[in-house]
């Protein structure tokens, strides 16, 4: 059963269900990475990973204690425009779960020891994406393609801005993220709505006042032309390649025909990406296409991995493909199937109760409202291929690319630099500060 | 619903043929109002059902009784290649249609092989069944097997295993690990198989390998979610009913015997870290340290919480990753600690601390209240994994596979339940001393 109803003036969305004694609670915060001040990039993230680390009075330790003794599990993960502090835990400890999680999101200590110690680990965990080839290739796609606009700027920091957090900031980044206008509040599982309702009252009162800030994010505007960007890795026999353009937004009229038509070209294992580059060739295990999500254009993407000997025919058909794609459109078959699979798939982000609450969560934050949620199917089903075609048309610019390859310099430099309409090929080395 | 022996009388009556008899094998209770069925036809095909009407969603899942450690030496990967040509197509759905229909409905599909088992499964819309059951039944009684895309698969498989283990340092020491402490055993080689076996299958091994181990007697079917069992097991009866019976070879047998000496490896790879593998000789999943041994595994390293994760991550931030794994075989196989130690320091010293603790489980029982922290993390964990449809049918499908018992992940949670401190440092000390254990390090190249 699917309710909302208001807490202090913030949504509480309730997926009721009590099929498990289990539930799932959820406090998210708008106002994401995006509050990060310049050259305080992960500022945000840095005080919502400090959450998790004590309260006045009860250090980090006795919290992870108190939570594992609860059957509960909380994780924080930050968004560019929102904060979420996921739990679940044990029904029959919701209370002192819904009592704890509160005291951490609204009387954390921020010790600056604990400051000290998050700082090596992000540290850490930055030198560790250089041991991934994958998300190594992702960070320096963003970077290249969107540059010095937020959407390029790493959630988590760099070592250099990490570097320069002191405790004053975080407590000032508390304060400006953790204010009344900012909750939106999800439960999901075996609670009720009155139960929800006096946890919230009991826990939750009193939050504290602050004019709710319009964070706003300027377009972004991306450099003409295709530029490659080699990120060197010697001793590689696979490449890790991606590309990206400006993609849509959350609010896009053209967000139904873009979705359908992205799904056709690289979003299922059908689709005409796979076919041509895993399913005829065997050239890469994966070729997909993805479509990111902002109030702003995001990026489209599109990765492979394909072995260095084939990354250059592989570019070349992709970038081939990506141009026929824009020109043309999807196939009557291929946009026919795209909306089925869309409309039909549908049912597994709403078969479970912490599903359910996760899509309206996401669209409270995107402010697309429930409405978004109802008329999904029926949006998708409307799209026409000339619908797809105009929003690939309107959206996509296949010769404005940023290209990223991990993988052997010495090869991939000239094997990409030989791509149609490349402008730029630049060269780092796979350890070099991002 | 109806009486489950008198539905499986009706369809029985209702064919000639005595592969297409229907048995009721009886029903276990599966959390909260639900129940697990299980059924077999004549010719061996095990069907488990479990009628659950939460959300319009049906798990449709083919588990097969075949894995890595069931194969030659020489034909390493065999049995995950032979998964990627389950899409190679039938004369009646040629390659690439099964795919396209499945999508076309919204299904999610996918395979996996581990060690001793395959699994295929579809995720659909509740009115959809009827074609996943179409599409399985027909791919498992009539595969088409073209050397074209024999080929092109290998290809595929050769890239999979490029970025899993090729390119991938904890793949590479992983891979190295369990060869040095299983060497010949049956989980000694990795299931996507040695580079060279992948190179050399011919299609005739393929084909040697489907009428060897693609058989009804092989096959367990899972379907779990909103469906009408009468109508899904007469739609079963009709759709299998041409296969038949094959003779399956024993499994491997494992090898008793346990290293008496500690064995180190040294690798230099591309990492930006120290890393150290490790590797003890473990029980199988039937073995009751096998429960003891998971629970000390979360005890100590499941997460912030856990004993050695806040000392050596948390507290002397010695380490960055650390993570321990029993892997749930049907043999004796490994308990698992990997450790990344922290930038510019060496994992010796995490090693050294971590040996510490070690000796300590083995010395003296876990006391205060750990072991019910560990409990209740176990439960949610448990529970967690069976909201969905596809969740629910993957814990019946593994456990019938491995322990023939469709609702066993209850029994399980009940044993974790139940054990005590001694019962811990029993396993402990059984299984955790180092003179039998592998060692692999990892030097940043």
């Amino acid at each position: 059963m699917s309710t909302r109803f208001v807490h202090e003036g913030a949504p509480v969305l309730l997926e009721e269900s009590h099929a498990l004694p289990l539930v799932d609670f959820v406090v998210a915060l708008r106002g994401g990475a995006l509050l990060d001040p310049v050259g305080q990039e992960g500022l945000t993230r840095m005080m919502a990973r400090l959450l998790r680390r004590g309260v006045r009075g009860q250090p980090a330790a006795e919290v992870d204690q108190a939570l594992a003794l609860l059957g509960g599990r909380l994780s924080v993960t930050i968004a560019r425009s929102s904060i979420r502090l996921h739990g679940s835990v044990l029904a029959r400890n919701l209370e002192p779960f819904v009592a704890l999680v509160a005291r951490l999101v609204r009387e954390p200590a921020l010790r600056t020891g604990d400051l000290a110690r998050a700082k090596r680990r992000i540290a850490d965990e930055l030198r560790a994406v250089r041991d991934d080839d994958g998300a190594l290739a992702d960070r320096h796609l963003r970077r290249l393609l969107f540059g010095d606009h937020p959407y390029g700027l790493p959630v988590g920091g760099t070592l250099a801005s990490i570097r320069a957090i002191r405790r004053d900031d975080v407590v000032a980044q508390h304060t400006r993220a953790v204010h009344r206008g900012a909750f939106v509040f999800g439960a999901a599982g075996a609670v009720t709505q009155d139960e929800l309702a006096r946890l919230l009252s009991a826990h939750f009162a009193d939050l504290p006042t602050r004019g709710r800030e319009r964070l706003s994010v300027p377009a972004p505007k991306i450099a003409k032309g295709r530029r490659v960007l080699i990120v060197d890795k010697k001793g590689r026999s696979q490449t890790q390649l991606g590309m990206a353009t400006l993609g849509i937004k959350a609010k896009d009229p053209h967000y139904f025909p873009f979705a359908v038509a992205d799904a056709a070209f690289g979003g299922m294992f059908t689709s005409r990406l796979m076919q041509e580059v895993r399913a005829k060739r065997g050239w890469s295990y994966g070729a997909s296409s993805q479509i990111g999500v902002g109030t702003q254009r995001e990026a489209w993407r599109v990765f492979s991995h394909p072995s260095v000997e084939n990354a250059h025919a592989c570019a070349a058909l992709e970038l081939e493909l990506m141009e026929r794609y824009v020109a043309e459109g999807p196939t009557v078959a291929e946009l026919r199937r795209a909306k089925r699979f869309l409309a039909g798939s549908r049912c597994f982000e709403e078969d479970t109760a912490a599903h359910r609450l996760d899509l309206r969560l996401s669209a409270e934050l995107f402010g697309v409202g429930d409405d978004h949620l109802a008329r999904y199917r029926r949006s998708i089903r409307a799209v026409t291929r000339e619908d797809a075609q105009r929003a690939l048309q309107a959206r996509l610019k296949p010769r404005d690319l940023a290209i990223v390859a991990v993988g052997a310099a010495d090869v991939l430099g000239p094997a990409l630099g030989a791509l149609p309409g490349v402008t730029e090929v630049r060269t780092v080395a796979f350890d070099a500060p991002i | 619903m109806t009486d489950p022996t008198e539905l499986a009388r009706r369809l029985s009556r209702s064919t000639g043929r005595r592969h297409s008899k229907l048995r009721f094998e009886g029903g276990a209770a599966f959390g909260g109002d639900l129940e697990v069925r299980s059924w077999r036809f004549g010719h061996g095909l095990r069907v488990k059902t479990l009628v659950d009407r939460s959300a319009p969603v049906v798990s449709y899942q083919t588990w097969l009784g075949v894995g890595s450690r069931h194969e030659a030496p020489g034909k390493t990967g065999l049995a995950h290649f032979f998964e990627h040509l389950m899409f190679s197509g039938t004369e009646r759905f040629p390659h690439g249609e099964l795919d396209r229909r499945l999508e076309e409905v919204g299904a999610e599909s996918n395979a996996a092989t581990w060690t001793d088992w395959t699994c295929y499964y579809e995720n659909l819309p509740a009115r959809e069944l009827p074609l996943a059951i179409t599409l399985e039944a027909d791919r498992l009684t009539h595969l088409v097997l073209d050397p074209a895309n024999v080929e092109s698969e290998r290809e595929v498989v050769l890239s999979e295993r490029r970025d899993r283990v090729d390119d991938d340092v904890e793949g590479r020491a992983s891979e190295a690990l369990w060869s040095t402490l299983l060497g010949e055993s049956p989980y000694g080689h990795p299931t996507i198989g040695w580079e060279a076996d992948i190179r050399g299958y011919t299609v005739a091994d393929c084909r040697a390998f489907h009428r060897t181990w693609y058989a009804p007697n092989n096959v367990t079917i899972v379907v779990a979610g909103d469906f009408e069992e009468d109508a899904v097991l007469a739609r079963l009866q009709e759709a299998y009913r041409d296969l038949s019976p094959a003779r399956l070879p024993d499994g491997p047998a494992s090898s008793s015997r346990r290293p008496k000496r500690e064995r180190r490896v040294e690798l230099a790879l591309p990492s930006s870290v120290e890393r150290v593998l490790l590797g003890w000789p473990g029980p199988a999943f039937s073995d009751p340290d096998w429960v003891a041994l998971a629970v000390l595994g979360e005890l100590l390293f499941g997460g912030r919480h856990a004993r050695i994760y806040r000392d050596l991550v948390l507290d002397r931030e010695l380490a960055s990753e650390l993570y321990a794994s029993i892997p749930p075989f049907a043999l004796p196989s490994i308990f698992e600690v990997a450790i990344g130690a922290r930038a510019g320091r060496p994992v010796e010293r995490a090693l050294e601390a971590l040996d510490r603790h070690l000796e300590r489980v083995c010395r003296e029982p876990v006391q205060g209240d750990e072991l019910e922290a560990t409990k209740a993390r176990l439960e949610l964990s448990m529970l967690s994994a069976l909201e969905s449809a596809h969740g629910k049918g993957d814990q019946i499908g593994f456990f019938s596979q491995i322990m023939d018992e469709p609702a066993g992940s209850f029994r399980r949670l009940a044993a974790y339940q139940a054990l005590t401190p001694a019962d811990l440092l029993r396993a402990a000390r059984r299984w955790l001393a180092p003179k039998g254990r592998a060692v692999v390090k990892v030097k940043p190249s």
